[in-house]
């Protein structure tokens, strides 16, 4: 059995938590930090069931592409990330794009990944249209 | 937060409006158990007699999208009994004597039919909140999403100052961010109206500082994610990348989001799930979990936490940051990052509040920005001594009433928010067995004497209308809520509530009015 | 074994023993900082001795969080199962447990490895070998010394470790310890029994040092008298269903069974950790949730102080004082044995009847009829599907192995149906011991299960285990009159025994049957019961809400039918099969006219996960109504707390 020590993804507590993995890698459940400044050996039902969904057999598996009857096929990651390459840069005026080009993320992401996107959306797709769910 | 969470157990009196704490931000509910212990008093202020009114010493019911009277009547309470901080008035705030005389009408008397609530619980709230030393404000969406949101919260602030609540401990206004990283998606600007760390893109250092790092880039005040949707639906916005956000569940106006995104010529959704949003997509990006990959959450208190890769991506999945870095180079930005840790040492450049915090030493425990350098030991409570922007700014928050109101049409309130065991719009908790077994569907709360009136039985299915549209949920009946005021939980995509509320925004920052929709409800066939 | 071997081992010396275990088991070793403390492989971790406690009890190490069960494939022969109940499961040597977790194993041996045999607990305990290493400090909530499960560890253990100044104390207490000696022999000096006299000495001592004591000598009184105290609602308004507590108990034992479906044609059931503490832990697929609020919080504490100790003669709280360290919310076994006891001191009252009252507990090893063992179905096929009534259907099966049909022997009250990727659900068998080839069973489109059994077609695999449960005791029916109640679906479970009797009419007296229904046509066995009504001496009465023409047919109530029977009620069994609300109304009347409650038998049908007594969903009080009923008398259910 292996331990790794991580954030819990669901509120803004932030609460500390080991996910318990068997030697083959299964995640079986869930070790309270009592070292966690925040959380103390104390987790909600979030925290201690919340890992379950990640080897749920719904999750995305591959990048899938929209076909012309508007039904999804898989894809590489090459062709999908050169599908989207393509359409962002075709959306592109040559001038300022914060009214053609928007760029929502999410509070699900790490902080990197918002900077990168904060910085894809204005230093990239030159669009000032970049927003996340600090409404909602 | 302008405090910590820690700091709460301290309290001697905790004020909370619009949040269900205890079953939404559990570890800092139990804080609030340990002030209780100590002998601190609990007030609530919530349309729903949520689970901490059962320990609360006073509760107000208030009526949904009317906490600008309450807090404005409170304000005028404390004035008119004397029980302000002169002191503190004088020597670390400006602008009093305006809200002074813009208060000066707001009396309980004023405030209690707008309110719902009885001039003397008003009083009460306003007393014990001024007398009380440490006294501590702790609020969430249920004082944000209406219109008024932006000046209640500045009215919350105005009475904090004026009785010397802000810069010491276990005082402030501390709102409890509902998402696990929305503190640091704000921070890092995944807004339209800053670059990272706040900063006004129109401040000229700002552009200078950014371009030294960035290059040419787009630097104004863009269009949030509500008029985002206003110009894919006119037809001017061309494309769209959606990363790891579901606004078909969670945005107002359903019907209005799902004709955007059939809209936009092109759109691109990255997430780990196949949601209701990203089956509109053109191209679909699989993304790993956040027990899949590394870098930091901010928490509610600014504490920037590592979160490491527990397990390698499932199937063809990857990071956000690796797609992203993908997306950059491909449109061609000469970026090429290796990890989150280099991507954080940007931020150490360009971001003040985050100039000390790396990864390395995070490792044990996380730091609470402002932390400026590598030295820096993070900083628990904001405003100690002087405020950011140096004198404290009271503002004048006049209350209207605008948006969503009740009519003969509709009579009812709609109110919206979350259950204990699930999370925004249940992508994940949804298909966890533990959670999804609390409340495997949703539901509308209603009053036993509304469902008497109108001739509804428990579990019974119930039609509820609003200008924008209608669902059927089954009834939960229950003295939790107020009469004539009704409440269903957002997550249930069979059951989306997002269809009835509108897009009332507040004016100024554009939050939308989901707490407060006027609806019509009635026995489904 | 018949003496407790003892030894010495230098302090400086147990490095070295580790690494020579080590070397051919992987030693598992206390790790971590201050109370973060988990077990980790040696080969990968620092060793700590500064710790209370491990974090999480031992137990994760033999019932760990998640296990796979079964597998499951669909292909061109039908449908293939394998047990996996092995899976995981190693030799490890779990160095530096403390006497609550080494407690807690005993129990759970005890719990897993008796009556119905629990693969997968029985092959992660046999590759186990657990070292304790006794406290010489209390945590904060430690309270072992309570309770009487320490200080220092006397069960469940293979060697004990004792920290006497340089050395080490070692006492021996099974085989499997004993070989660890032998494998280190030239670090292990015999020790003189004298040595076992300081043990005590400081054994008094740490006890001593113990802050937290609590005299629970009256407790089970204390609990009956405050059984409906006010405090249970302070308690159930704080408690958010974290989970945490029964997460953390060394002798929580409870678990759910999740389908993971990983393609349409293959799939594993899983069982992970699940807990009384949620609220929807007892809810059945028709929504009838026998625990609320206030019932839920306090069955944990029941079920910890009182309900595991009558029911398996072992405490069931070893007070280790986890549960109330993982609290979000301060609910605190310890605060509430206060509250009992000062509730108790201040306010006389009754002790509650069910809490006084001892039932029978006929515990005995049963036999698994699955060749794969308890979890894992016998797989079988659908021949034929018959629309009973509008809502209900019967289904006609038979296992793929005929042979399965030979050895079953008909004793039991249902069976747990699968349906493979789906779930899993208790169905009655709603026949006689003459079905020789073919089971049948009859049920209700109530959740998702019975959704995708009800759209199932001849020819469709099901997997079948059991059959389980105390059906009625039919000999002891005999030269009686008998009174049969049901209302709708619920006169499957009856028809188990009034098939024999009818066979066998005359053993019997006068034979009743009350059917009751809202409308006929939810009236199950329509056919059958207007055949039955033709043999002599049968009688059937229907109590129908809405009017028919099909039969005659009283409007209203069952119970209104009872006193024109005109029994010689002294010697009349009733068995009766409805609500539990029903099943009062029901008794009350027959003892208004006369009968005895021990005469009435009763079916209390709660929700069945495991059927074996092990996943704990069905409990009620100290019984499992799984294998300790359905069936009960109705003395019997009086003596049950009223959580069905």
């Amino acid at each position: 059995m292996r331990r790794k020590e991580t954030t819990c993804g669901y509120c803004g507590c932030g609460c500390g938590i080991y996910v318990n993995m068997a030697d083959d890698g299964t995640m079986l459940g869930v070790t309270p930090s009592y070292n966690h400044v925040v959380s103390q050996g104390k987790l909600c039902s979030k925290g201690w069931h919340g890992f379950a969904f990640v080897k749920d057999s719904r999750r995305l598996s591959s990048p899938l592409i929209r076909q012309s009857d508007g039904s999804f096929r898989e894809a590489s990651w090459e062709e999908a990330l050169e599908k989207v390459a393509t359409g962002l840069k075709a959306a592109m005026t040559g001038g300022d794009n914060t009214n053609a080009i928007g760029v929502v993320t999410s509070a699900r992401c790490t902080n990197e990944e918002n900077f990168m996107l904060a910085k894809l959306a204005r230093a990239g797709l030159k669009t000032s249209s970049i927003d996340h769910c600090a409404r909602l | 937060m302008t405090n910590s969470i820690d700091e709460v157990s301290d309290a001697d009196l905790i004020l909370v409006i619009g949040s269900n704490t205890t079953e939404q931000h559990p570890l800092v509910g139990t804080r609030i158990f340990e002030a209780l212990e100590k002998g601190a008093q609990l007030y609530v202020v919530d349309p729903r007699k949520i689970r901490l009114t059962d320990f609360a010493h006073a509760y107000a019911p208030i009526e949904p999208g009317t906490n600008l009277a309450f807090i404005n009547a409170m304000i005028q309470v404390i004035i008119e009994e004397d029980l302000v901080d002169q002191h503190f008035i004088e020597t670390r705030t400006e602008n009093y004597e305006a809200v002074k005389a813009s208060v000066a009408h707001c009396t309980p008397e004023w405030a209690a039919p707008i309110t719902r609530l009885s001039a003397e619980t008003i009083r009460q709230f306003a007393r014990t909140y001024a007398k009380t030393d440490k006294a501590m404000i702790l609020f969430t969406m249920g004082v944000t999403q209406q219109t008024t949101g932006v000046k209640s919260i500045r009215a919350l602030a105005n009475l904090a100052m004026m009785t010397n609540h802000v810069g010491r401990p276990s005082t402030g206004i501390n709102p409890l961010r509902g998402q696990n990283n929305v503190q640091g998606a704000g921070d890092m600007a995944a807004l339209p109206n800053y670059l990272p760390g706040y900063q006004w893109p129109e401040w000229p250092e700002t552009k200078e500082r950014f371009s030294k790092v960035w290059g040419d880039f787009s630097c104004l005040r863009g269009n949030n994610i509500i008029q985002m949707f206003d110009l894919m639906d006119e037809g001017i916005m061309k494309a769209m990348y959606i990363v790891g956000e579901n606004p078909v569940l969670s945005d107002p106006d359903q019907t209005h989001t799902i004709h955007a995104l059939e809209k936009i010529p092109f759109l691109v959704v990255q997430d780990i799930f196949l949601t209701e949003t990203a089956r509109y997509a053109d191209v679909v990006l699989p993304a790993a979990s956040f027990l899949e990959r590394d870098g930091t959450y901010t928490n509610t208190e600014r504490r920037v936490q590592l979160i490491r890769k527990v397990i390698e991506p499932v199937g063809d999945c990857k990071p956000d940051w690796v797609i992203i870095n993908e997306i950059m180079k491909r449109i061609g930005m000469t970026v090429d990052y290796e990890s989150p840790a280099q991507v954080m040492d940007e931020i150490n450049l360009l971001v003040d509040s985050y100039g000390g915090i790396t990864h390395e030493r995070i490792q044990e425990v996380g730091l609470q920005w402002p932390c400026p350098t590598k030295d820096h030991p993070g900083t628990p409570i904001l405003h100690v001594g002087e405020f950011k922007r140096g004198k404290g700014l009271f503002t004048v928050n006049d209350w209207e009433l605008i948006g969503d109101q009740r009519s003969e049409a509709f009579p009812f309130i709609l109110t919206t928010g979350r259950v204990t065991h699930h999370y925004h719009t249940g992508t994940m908790t949804r298909k966890i067995w533990t959670l999804d077994r609390e409340y495997p569907k949703g539901f509308v709360e209603i009053h036993p004497k509304d469902a008497a009136d109108l001739g509804i039985r428990e579990h019974q299915e119930v039609r509820i209308t609003s200008a924008r549209g209608t669902i059927t949920a089954p009834a939960m009946i229950t003295d939790r809520i107020n009469e004539k005021t009704v409440f269903i939980p957002f997550h249930f995509a069979e059951i989306p509530v997002n269809r009835l509320t509108g897009r009332n925004l507040d004016p100024i920052i554009n939050i939308p009015a989901l707490k407060v929709s006027a609806v019509r409800i009635e026995v489904a066939s | 074994m018949s003496e407790r071997r003892l030894y010495t081992l230098k302090k400086e010396s147990l490095n070295a023993v580790l690494e020579i275990w080590n070397q051919q088991t992987p030693v598992y070793v206390p790790s971590g900082r201050e109370k973060d403390i988990t077990l980790q492989p040696m080969d990968e971790a620092q060793r700590t001795e500064d710790y209370i406690n491990l974090t999480l009890p031992v137990k994760e190490m033999v019932f760990e969080q998640k296990e796979a069960l079964f597998s499951w494939e669909r292909g061109e022969s039908g449908i293939q199962v394998e047990n996996l109940a092995h899976r995981h499961a190693g030799n490890r040597i779990l160095y530096g447990v403390r006497a609550c977790d080494t407690y807690g194993i005993a129990y759970t041996d005890r719990f897993y490895l008796k009556e119905f045999l629990d693969p997968n607990y029985q092959s992660r305990r046999e590759t186990v070998t657990i070292v304790a290493v006794n406290c010489l400090r209390a945590g904060k909530h430690c309270f072992c010394t309570s309770v009487g499960t320490g200080v220092f560890s006397t069960i469940g253990h293979d060697l004990a470790l004792t920290e006497l100044e340089e050395k080490y104390l070692v006492e021996v207490a099974t085989e499997k310890g004993q070989d660890l000696i032998d494998a280190a022999a030239k670090w292990f000096a015999p020790a003189v029994s004298q040595l076992l006299q300081d043990k005590e000495t400081l054994r008094q001592q740490v006890e001593e040092s113990f802050p937290l004591k609590m005299d629970l000598t009256n407790l089970w009184d204390d609990m009956a008298r405050t059984f409906d105290a006010d405090f249970w609602l302070d308690e159930a308004h704080a408690c958010i269903g974290c989970t945490g507590c029964t997460n953390v108990c060394p002798t929580c034992t409870c678990f759910n069974v999740v389908e993971e479906k990983q393609q349409e044609d293959r799939g594993e059931r899983v069982r992970y950790w699940d807990s009384c503490q949620s609220d929807h832990f007892t809810r059945n697929a028709e929504h009838h949730n026998p625990r609320d609020a206030v019932s839920r919080v306090r069955y944990r504490i029941y079920d910890k102080l009182k309900y595991i100790e009558e029911r398996f003669g072992y405490k069931g709280c070893s007070g280790c004082g986890r549960c109330t360290d993982v609290c979000p919310t301060y609910i605190s076994i310890i605060d509430i044995i206060h509250a009992m006891q000062q509730t108790v001191r201040e306010q006389a009252t009754e002790p509650a009847v069910h809490q006084m009252t001892a039932m029978r507990h006929e515990i005995f090893d049963r036999e698994i009829n699955s060749r794969r063992g308890l979890y894992a179905p016998d797989v079988a096929t659908i021949t034929r599907m018959k629309q009973e009534t509008p809502e209900i259907k019967r289904m006609f099966v038979k296992y793929d192995d005929p042979s399965l049909h030979e050895h079953y022997q008909h004793k039991g009250q249902f069976f747990q149906v699968t349906v493979f990727g789906e779930g899993e659900v208790p169905l009655s068998i709603p026949y006689g011991p003459e079905q020789q080839d073919e089971l049948v069973f009859d049920f209700k489109n109530v959740g998702s299960v019975t959704e995708v059994l009800y759209q199932m077609q001849p020819g469709d695999k099901i997997g079948l285990r059991g059959p389980y449960g105390r059906g009625f005791p039919y000999e002891t029916l005999k030269g009686r009159n008998l009174v049969f109640v049901g209302s709708g679906v619920a006169m499957a479970p009856l028809r188990t025994v009034l098939e024999p009797v009818l066979q066998h009419r005359e053993d019997f007296g006068r034979v009743e049957i009350m059917a009751s229904a809202l409308r006929y046509e939810k009236l199950i066995y329509k056919e059958e019961m207007k055949a039955w009504s033709q043999v002599a001496g049968v009688t059937v009465h229907y109590a129908l809400k809405d009017p028919t023409d099909e039969v005659k047919a009283h409007n209203g109530y069952v119970n209104d039918l009872l006193p024109g029977l005109n029994l010689e009620w002294q010697n009349t069994t009733a068995l009766v099969c409805a609500s539990p609300s029903r099943i009062k109304k029901v008794a009350k009347d027959l003892m208004t006219l006369g009968m005895k409650p021990s005469d009435i038998l009763v079916t209390l049908e709660t929700h069945m996960r495991c059927g074996a007594g092990k996943c704990g969903h069905c409990k009620v009080g100290s019984h499992y109504m799984c294998v300790d009923g359905p069936v009960f008398t109705y003395e019997e259910m009086m003596t049950l707390p009223p959580e069905y």
